[in-house]
């Protein structure tokens, strides 16, 4: 490209490649005026000989005339008139013929056959001269004879001697005369002719010679010029080719920031088509990157073109050497491209010899594919980590356990969405969303926290927090649970991946099945269930944990009664409850216990018996502190929701009747595991859904008992729960 | 996506409302809808975006709500052709609130607007959008948000 680019830039004029063709043009003008010149001189020449040709034929006709006259004179002397006539007639012939004949002999002026006078130059060739010679030598007597008559009759002399004397001699030398003015004319004739002669083959010589000199000039220099056409054609199309074929999008821009005239085929497919062609850089980039970007190269190519900036220690310094280019699609998308730009100077001699900076050489690569490669690579990398991250947080749970909570995980966050899609227009139906969804977080957070899957349940926790803003708002818009939305996504997100993850865990768990060890569906079914209440052990010990506590869980019933496994969940989820509150409120410090003379480890019994056919009787019973009554009275004080006078009077069966309530928690501070105050009033709602009972007693210092009362719902009964 | 970059689009169609005689416009509790089942009603006014966000944001409004809001703004003509300029400026009004926030970072495309609901290449089968209700006198319209980092 760049040797085109020379040529098309070349500013001066190469004279020596055309010096053939001038000196060979200017040879055959030269050629045609010499052959002119030669033909004027020549036809002046013919033009004069004309003249002589034409008197040496008046001559004859004069020695005639003579003769003639003479003739009449001797018949005449009785006629005077006649005599006079004839008489002027020979004085006249005789005068011309003498005139002329030495005109032809010693060159000079003579009267000319219409009376005009024309100078003769002296006859030269021989036969010419010979016959002139001969003429003069014929003349003289004859001349002198005439003039002897000429002179008698002027004189009035008697003429009759003289006269007989003149036609004597014109007897005798007439035709010897007008035989010599014949050959002189014949001889004039013959120069003339040859002189023709010559001007016609000089002037064949001359167009010959100019016709094989255009002819040279013809083959010579088209043969050249088609040489010179097929060198540059060769390098157009070597061009052409490199820019059809290669990978980069190429084009040259200017000190204007315009784009030369020729760019190769790629940048079509990287840009997009459009006009290229004198376009300006700033309008190509316009649209495809941000402004910012779009003006740091314009800067860039700017110092590109300025000759005292070093082009090596400037390169890092483009802005476009990896950009992302958006380009607008019709359909109101846009396609996104990695393009990588690279800039190098392009040099031109200038008329010093010295290198100049003449354009900038733009080069265009779509890295698209590399960058998503590399992109898929450390995404898959990131993705690996965070599932090296959530297997160690999921590994000590049951495949089958986890399975089923991300179903009910999916099932929540359904029932939430639909909570939050309900339109709600007035502000008390949006404030009751806040409370509705609390529910369903609150319930999802117990079983993740039984799980110990800690992710989902600070994850549970955080939008425990948001909703208790939102609850607490005043003015509270559907906008305020935009944050909300945000943290579901992202739970979803979050548990769509551990499905995807435990998928995978699942087909490794059924190959590892497939081990020698007998395993019938039975057992895998009794097994799952009594893992589903073991799990409630390690919730408890969890949950102690984080609180500073020690607690002993003496557990018994729970896999006895045969349950729908809905139905088990929702009693799971009324035990982690209970639980959480029995650990939370209800056991002591180990300090605490030690001061109270108490085991220094507390314990929890949690029963599932069996009371009729139809009943059963779940009891969790903790040997703690008991309900704290004085707690309760001044939490509902500082609740201000009821005057306190009233609370004052309240027995301590009415007291217990508020930590069903919504919102009431007697915790010093929201954490994890207590504060929120929806999980009571979650139980109490289940257990009047079910028509159930729930009985508490308790004493200071001593223990605090939660029995509840519910219907036996089995496996194959599922409508009984809709009941 | 982070709350405060659903919120900017939120902003400009509050914004376009705004502009009406009748200012009461009411946002309800943003949801989430899986994109194999999109949420439109009968006009859509899509804008592409992209840069360090990508995806697309749609206002999609019943026509009714639509008449109703050009005679509010003293168009008596509601033409097809009016009711999709009126999309079309709502979609304007909520790129230009985007620009103007996020500045040169992000591409904002013209607006297209369309019947019903975008079709898979504004909206990847396998993401989820925010809807986030907008009530407006008796109606219900929606801005719709799919984007991805």
């Amino acid at each position: 490209m760049s040797q085109n680019i020379d040529s098309q830039h070349k500013p001066r004029f190469d004279f020596g490649k055309y010096k053939g063709i001038i000196i060979s043009v200017a040879l055959f003008l030269l050629l045609d005026a010499s052959v002119l010149l030669f033909n004027f001189y020549v036809s002046f020449e013919i033009a004069d000989d004309a003249v002589g040709v034409n008197l040496a034929g008046r001559q004859r006709m004069l020695s005639q005339r003579m003769a003639k006259t003479l003739f009449v004179l001797d018949a005449s002397r009785d006629d005077p008139a006649g005599f006079k006539t004839a008489f002027d007639e020979l004085q006249l012939s005789k005068g011309l013929f003498d005139e002329t004949l030495n005109g032809f002999i010693n060159g000079g002026v003579v009267r000319g056959a219409g009376k005009e006078v024309v100078t003769l130059e002296p006859v030269t060739n021989r036969l010419g001269k010979d016959s002139l010679q001969n003429t003069l030598l014929l003349w003289q007597p004859y001349k002198s004879a005439v003039e002897q008559l000429t002179t008698d009759v002027q004189n009035n002399l008697p003429y009759e001697s003289s006269l007989v004397a003149a036609v004597t001699m014109a007897r005798t030398h007439n035709l010897a005369m007008l035989s010599s003015m014949n050959d002189l004319t014949v001889s004039l004739e013959q120069v003339a002719a040859s002189k023709a002669t010559r001007l016609r083959i000089i002037q064949t010589v001359g167009i010959s010679l100019a016709i094989i000199n255009f002819l040279f000039i013809m083959f010579h220099f088209v043969r050249q010029l088609r040489d010179s056409d097929k060198v540059i054609e060769k390098a157009r199309r070597e061009t052409t080719e490199i820019l059809e074929t290669v990978n980069e999008g190429l084009f040259l821009i200017d000190k204007d920031l315009i784009l030369g005239e020729q760019h190769s085929a790629r940048l079509v497919d990287v840009l997009g088509p459009q006009e290229f062609a004198g376009k300006s850089f700033q309008a190509l980039l316009e649209n495809i990157v941000s402004e910012k970007d779009a003006e740091t190269a314009r800067g860039f190519i700017e110092l590109l073109f300025d000759p005292k900036v070093k082009e090596k220690l400037i390169g890092d310094l483009n802005p476009l050497s990896l950009v992302e280019v958006n380009i607008a699609q019709s359909n109101g998308g846009f396609l996104t491209k990695h393009l990588q730009f690279s800039f190098a100077r392009a040099y031109q001699k200038d008329d010093d010899g010295a290198q100049k900076i003449s354009h900038v050489l733009v080069t265009v690569l779509d890295i698209t594919e590399q960058v998503k490669l590399e992109r898929a690579l450390n995404e898959s990398r990131k993705h690996n980590e965070s599932q090296l991250e959530m297997i160690t947080g999921l590994l000590h749970t049951h495949p089958g356990l986890l399975k089923e909570f991300i179903a009910n995980s999916f099932n929540c966050f359904n029932r939430v969405n639909n909570i939050l899609r309900q339109p709600a227009k007035t502000s008390q139906a949006v404030r009751d969303k806040a409370t509705s969804i609390f529910r369903e977080i609150h319930n999802f957070k117990g079983e993740a926290a039984s799980l110990k899957l800690d992710f989902f349940e600070t994850a549970a926790h955080k939008m425990e927090d948001t909703l208790a803003l939102l609850r607490d708002k005043r003015d509270l818009s559907g906008n305020d649970y935009l944050g909300l939305t945000v943290q579901l996504e992202s739970l979803i997100s979050y548990t769509q991946q551990v499905e995807h993850l435990t998928e995978k865990l699942g087909q490794f768990a059924v190959v590892s099945s497939n081990s020698p060890r007998p395993v019938n569906n039975k057992q895998v079914t009794g097994s799952r269930r009594s893992d589903g209440w073991e799990q409630l052990e390690d919730f408890v010990q969890n949950i102690a944990m984080r609180n500073g506590k020690m607690v002993k869980l003496v557990a018994s019933g729970l896999s006895e009664i045969d349950l729908d496994s809905e139905y088990q969940k929702k009693l799971k989820d009324i035990c982690i409850q209970l639980l959480r509150n029995a650990v939370v409120h209800g056991i002591e410090t180990p300090r605490d216990r030690e001061l109270s003379e108490k085991p220094i480890v507390g314990r929890i019994d949690l029963r599932l018996a069996k009371v009729s056919e139809t009943e059963m009787e779940l009891t969790v019973m903790d040997d703690g502190q008991g309900l704290d009554y004085d707690a309760i009275r001044s939490k509902a004080l500082s609740s201000g929701k009821w005057p306190e006078d009233e609370i004052e009077s309240w027995t301590n069966k009415h007291l217990l009747g508020l930590i069903f309530h919504d919102g009431f928690s007697t915790a010093a501070e929201v954490n994890k595991d207590a504060g929120r105050g929806v999980g009571m009033e979650a139980v109490m709602n289940h257990v009047l859904a079910q028509r159930g009972k729930i009985s508490v007693s308790s004493r200071s210092g001593r223990h605090c008992r939660f029995v509840i009362t519910l219907p036996i719902v089995h496996t194959n009964s599922s409508e009984e729960i809709a009941a | 996506m982070s709350q405060e970059t659903l919120q900017v689009f939120i902003d400009g169609v509050v914004r376009y409302f705004h502009h009406t005689n009748d200012k009461d416009v009411k946002v309800g509790t943003p949801y989430l809808v899986e994109n194999n089942n999109p949420a439109a009603y009968d006009v859509t006014g899509i804008i592409g975006i992209s840069g360090p966000y990508r995806g697309c944001v749609y206002f999609t409004a019943p026509r009714i709500l639509l008449k109703h809001l050009l005679l509010s703004i003293g168009e008596l003509d509601t033409s097809n052709e009016h009711i999709f300029d009126l999309v079309g400026e709502v979609a304007n009004t909520i790129s230009g609130n985007a620009r103007s926030r996020f500045g040169h970072e992000f591409m904002i495309s013209v607006p297209v607007m369309i019947e019903g609901a975008p079709n898979q290449i504004h909206l990847p089968s396998q993401m989820r959008s925010y809807v986030i209700p907008v009530y407006w006198k008796a109606y219900h319209a929606a801005v719709v948000i799919c984007l991805e980092q």
